[in-house]
């Protein structure tokens, strides 16, 4: 008997003209296959990469729990393919003139899981939830921190006012948000009685959930637009990827990110992952080395210049990653409207980047290979979470190439409680981290000289006051073309200051059982975050392998 | 008797206050607290909402403080809310012991029934070729790492040969089957995790068994019975086994918490869902909550363990007797 393994199906024709928008990085330039009707029914498995500790949207605060929220709710609005905002739970808004009050017009059809109406006034509860403190809203209170509760109303059954104390050109995006019933959530204690369970508008109702092993989710037959055509999406929390790797393999899971190494290993020898399609894109997100510009080593622009002259940033995506990554030169990516393709990368020249640090002062006055200033050699400690291998290869690289221009490089593994609380409180050196970047280009939380620790996340402690204005115009600025040109005037300056080594952007692997069908990426989101995204796959009739459980309500 | 007793209880009550207060201070001085690790170095969160989630967890509290509202919480067989699962710690706790009795239960059952009588019989023919291969072979598990042992497993029976599972405790779509499919499929789950963890102690009992019945082997009493006409397998196994096992039985009692507490390693391989794994990923996320509750549970265990090995062994060996003077 064999429990695990999965039914290996033959191929039929049809299915591999589905899958030619598979492998292309930007599908939206391939029309689709409109030949193949999509099919209902079937049991999605997907990865969920942690456990979750709350399915109450407003205090969720963890990729995973987002995930499962995004089948539950539907967003006030959505991103469509293009990134661009469309409809969701709202049909229409408007805002006013001094751009503080946005009126949203609710879908009169949509209707919460319990047959219940989504009305203005969920809108509102949910608004008041989110800026409440006691909530712990994580990822939400931010984006409302200018909300302003006496102003927001629901003006009737099915509109709402929603008002701010500031204008912000981003607010619209803060309303990819969740609306909760409030005649649910009302009941009891909001904080602490609503973690087990969800009750949404969304397309999908959570069946059950066994901690630390599987979520249950099952299509909802009345949802008020098109049903999605799988019937159940079971979440499977496999944490490690290497484990995520061979349940995708043994078809345990239908998808998961695929570390580079084993993509590889499957691009060479394809029946290392029989049946499974694989997607590469690029997400808004980049890796970088944070120099901490207090340090008396790192305070000299010309050295953290020298710094990123040495790093060969070609070796490091051909050695590491095969040529599936890009050099990245400032705080945005090459697909972000705010990136200025006009700057350079900083050229890989260890000659010239010893020649910059002798002009700060350095010397090799031992003649020991080290560089030294006032007796102290130049020494940088670069702290690594333990157990993350791939920014310990990144670190290796970047180690042997400082040695030969005379510095040197202490790796210190710690693991990643201490390393978090050590960067965000600005004690030290350097380090490996990736930022994930918002559609929103502010960089006030980043750079502002504001918000040095603890106030922000500027934990290197970069202060320029032509940046701090052109940050601060930007958050203003509500004219696109002028909005674009702050932030690539902000790409320049920070790329010449370098409070950063930009490394490199890493494009996202993804396998996914070919038994899924439409699976299509977006530009900067790839697979997920879009509409109708995931929501458009469907199975292959022959490969439903999932009886739909008898389940009770 | 009764004095022993209560002696031993009252200095396991010290010892408990004294590893709480230990693993609190040790937790509380490492860098890092649960309320970065929830929120993490992702956006700009506000301080009102940073302040509530300190508060909440009672982090806003001294460190005294915090210790003695445990402390009190405890007395109360009250051991606090988990901050990761938002759940009571002892329900999360309980959840997780079934698995990991049932898997560290069977492979030390599996684990003492093969290696007593290989130890008896290496031990009864010493230097013979059987003793020879034996003790070859087991000193080459012993010393093979459990993780690799681990990952070549899933390599040939999960990956290659496809016979087994991978990980995890049943097969995604078990809820569907019968109760006698369900069992076979767990049967199944349970093969690799097992063996990882019982070829070592296999290795390991069966040496000690081997050392413990030739020391018996040897003494004045053996010869004695040898001398009445007993014939070689009446005295090793009526003779020198029963001695010779008595040792085991402070191996045993030593081997309970372990039964308990779990293989973080097997457990975070096979993604076996017991108190190894949840003990690991609390310490990673500084969920002290239920870091404190584990490390009470598991101390607790560990002495009544102890505890209950001495009284066994003084039960089964005429010549121990508890409590009486010295």
């Amino acid at each position: 008997m064999t429990v695990t393994r999965k039914r290996k199906w033959g191929i039929a024709g049809f299915v591999l003209l589905a899958c030619l928008a598979c492998h292309t990085e930007r599908p939206a330039d391939i029309p689709a296959p409109q030949s193949v009707v999509p099919v209902e029914g079937g049991r999605l498995v997907r990865r969920l990469e942690g456990d979750v500790s709350t399915l109450n949207y407003v205090k969720h605060s963890t990729t995973p729990e987002k995930l499962v929220l995004s089948y539950i709710h539907d967003p006030l609005v959505g991103f469509d393919q293009n990134l661009e905002v469309i409809p969701g739970l709202a049909r229409s808004w408007t805002v006013s003139d001094d751009r503080l009050t946005w009126t949203f017009e609710l879908e009169p059809a949509a209707t919460f899981s319990d047959g219940k109406k989504v009305t203005a006034a969920d809108v509102v509860f949910t608004l008041g939830k989110i800026i409440d403190p006691k909530s712990q809203s994580i990822q939400l209170a931010g984006m409302f921190e200018a909300l302003d509760p006496s102003r927001t109303r629901a003006v009737d059954e099915d509109t709402v006012e929603v008002a701010f104390t500031e204008a912000r050109p981003a607010q619209l995006m803060a309303f990819n948000m969740a609306v909760l019933p409030a005649h649910v959530y009302s009941r009891g204690n909001f904080a602490t009685d609503h973690d087990q369970t969800a009750v949404g508008s969304g397309p999908y109702v959570f069946v059950r959930r066994e901690p630390g092993r599987e979520i249950l989710l099952e299509r909802r037959e009345d949802y008020w637009r098109a049903r999605p055509p799988i019937h159940s999406i079971l979440f499977r929390i496999i944490e490690d990827r290497n484990q995520a790797w061979n349940a995708l393999r043994t078809g345990e899971i239908d998808e998961s990110a695929v570390l580079t190494d084993h993509w590889l290993a499957a691009a060479r020898d394809p029946s290392m992952a029989p049946g499974i399609e694989f997607h590469r894109f690029y997400e808004l997100g980049y890796n970088f080395m944070p120099w901490n510009t207090r340090d008396p080593q790192l305070s000299d622009p010309r050295v953290r210049r020298a710094l990123t002259m040495a790093l060969d940033r070609g070796l490091l995506i051909e050695r590491l990653y095969y040529g599936t990554a890009r050099i990245t030169t400032g705080p945005f990516t090459p697909n972000h409207w705010a990136f200025d393709p006009a700057v350079r990368p900083i050229e890989f020249d260890p000659a010239g980047a010893r020649r910059l640090i002798e002009e700060a002062g350095w010397r090799d006055s031992g003649s020991d290979g080290l560089l030294d200033r006032d007796g102290k050699p130049f020494e940088i400690e670069m702290l690594l979470i333990a157990g993350d291998g791939g920014s310990a290869n990144q670190a290796q690289v970047f180690q042997e190439e400082l040695a030969r221009i005379g510095i040197r490089l202490n790796i210190n593994r710690i693991d990643a409680a201490t390393l978090f609380s050590r960067v965000l409180a600005g004690d030290f050196q350097t380090t490996i981290l990736a930022w994930s970047i918002d559609l929103d280009p502010d960089l006030f939380s980043l750079f502002h000289s504001s918000q040095f620790p603890p106030n922000g996340q500027n934990f290197v402690f970069y202060s320029n006051p032509e940046a701090d204005r052109l940050i601060e115009e930007g958050r203003r600025e509500f004219d696109e073309a002028r909005r674009r040109d702050i932030y690539r005037e902000l790409h320049r300056i920070l790329a010449e200051d370098q409070p950063y080594t930009w490394m490199v952007q890493v494009s996202t692997k993804w396998g996914v059982s070919e038994r899924l069908r439409n699976v299509q990426e977006a530009e900067g989101f790839g697979l997920f975050g879009w509409e109708p995204g995931p929501l458009q796959w469907w199975i292959a009739p022959d490969t439903q392998r999932f009886e739909r459980t008898q389940t009770q309500p | 008797m009764r004095g022993y007793l209560t002696r031993r209880l009252a200095s396991m009550a010290v010892s408990l206050v004294g590893i709480t207060v230990v693993v609190f201070l040790l937790l509380i001085q490492a860098p890092g607290d649960p309320v970065t690790i929830r929120t993490g170095i992702q956006r700009q969160v506000p301080e009102a909402v940073l302040q509530e989630i300190r508060r909440d967890l009672g982090l806003d509290l001294p460190l005294p403080a915090q210790y003695f509202r445990w402390l009190s919480r405890v007395a109360r067989l009250d051991l606090g809310t988990s901050i990761a699962h938002r759940r009571p710690v002892t329900n999360v706790a309980m959840e997780k012991v079934p698995a990991t009795l049932l898997l560290n239960g069977l492979a030390l059952f599996l684990a003492l029934i093969i290696a007593i009588p290989l130890g008896v019989l290496s031990a009864s023919w010493p230097g013979s070729w059987f003793d020879r291969l034996s003790g070859g072979a087991l000193f080459a598990l012993y010393s093979m790492p459990t993780f690799w042992v681990a990952l070549i497993l899933i390599e040939v029976f999960a990956i290659r040969l496809e016979v087994l599972p991978l990980f995890g405790m049943e097969s995604a779509r078990a809820e569907t089957w019968g109760p006698g499919a369900r069992f076979i499929d767990r049967l199944f789950h349970l093969v690799l995790p097992v063996t990882a963890l019982a070829y070592a102690q296999l290795a390991f009992f069966a040496r000690f068994v081997r050392s413990s019945v030739r020391e018996v082997l040897s003494a004045d009493y053996i010869l004695t019975a040898r001398a009445k006409g007993a014939g070689p397998r009446r005295v090793l196994w009526a003779h020198a086994g029963r001695n010779a096992l008595l040792p085991l039985i402070s191996l045993a009692g030593l081997m309970v918490p372990w039964i308990i507490s779990g293989s973080v390693i097997v457990e975070q391989i096979f993604q076996w869902d017991g108190i190894g794994r949840l003990f690991f990923s609390a310490v990673l996320t500084r969920d002290y909550p239920l870091v404190m509750g584990l490390t009470l549970i598991v101390a607790l265990i560990t002495m009544a363990g102890s505890l209950a090995a001495d009284l066994v062994y003084s039960a089964a060996d005429p010549r121990v007797r508890l409590g009486s003077g010295q």
